[in-house]
């Protein structure tokens, strides 16, 4: 109980504003990561890098509000992410079967 | 499941087919991206500061207190959230298997 305290103590000494420049930070990235790379791994990992910033997001402002009802929702976005993580890599697997790369300028056929 | 796309990208199996980006276009992102992390930064400025709770708890985040809040309020969410996994699992297993007449 007393280490806890004393966590908590070290993380009210970081202001909020610190947690929210870095998500944004983070947002930033994953989106300019979609934008900008043409590999589809990486585009995953950017997805994710975009989810997590939102959940740093709903972590520390349920930390400073003492409301648990932001960690729930952390909670559902780590199982949305599971869940979209084993759909895209399984259609990956599919796309690197099919066409032999994962370079997602392939997947134009659609278009047209 | 970052793990796991960590290491595939660590692993980084083409190395020499990989194509690198112009300069031109490197500059360009990392030129869009400053700008829309300044827009961010700016619309995070706007927003006016909640006050600290006053009866401050740092208990929230333990096991006991976020398993009573998760099996209480969001009960129906998360016996919902089962039946995504369920279809994630069957839709992986249909996509990652091979055709019979492959």
């Amino acid at each position: 109980m007393k280490n806890i305290e004393n966590i908590t103590s070290v993380i009210k000494l970081i202001p909020l504003e610190h947690y929210v420049f870095l998500s944004l930070a983070l947002f930033s990235i994953g989106v300019l990561g979609i934008l900008f790379r043409r590999n589809t791994i990486v585009i995953l990992m950017c997805i994710e890098l975009m989810l997590n910033s939102v959940n740093l997001l709903f972590t520390a402002f349920s930390a400073y509000r003492s409301d648990t009802q932001g960690q729930v929702f952390v909670f559902f976005i780590m199982i949305v992410s599971a869940v979209e993580v084993v759909v895209g890599l399984s259609i990956l697997v599919m796309m690197k079967r099919n066409v032999d790369s994962v370079d997602i300028n392939l997947l134009n056929k659609l278009k047209n | 499941m970052v793990l796991f796309l960590f290491v595939i990208m660590l692993l980084n199996l083409n190395k020499k087919k990989e194509p690198h980006k112009k300069l031109y276009t490197k500059l360009t992102a990392i030129i869009s991206g400053g700008m829309l992390f300044l827009v961010l930064i700016a619309t995070a400025k706007g927003v006016h500061e909640i006050p600290l709770n006053k009866d401050f708890d740092s208990q929230i985040g333990l096991v006991e207190n976020f398993g009573k809040v998760l099996f209480n309020e969001f009960m129906l969410p998360f016996e919902t959230s089962s039946i995504l996994f369920l279809s994630a699992i069957i839709g992986a297993i249909m996509l990652g298997k091979k055709e019979i007449n492959e």
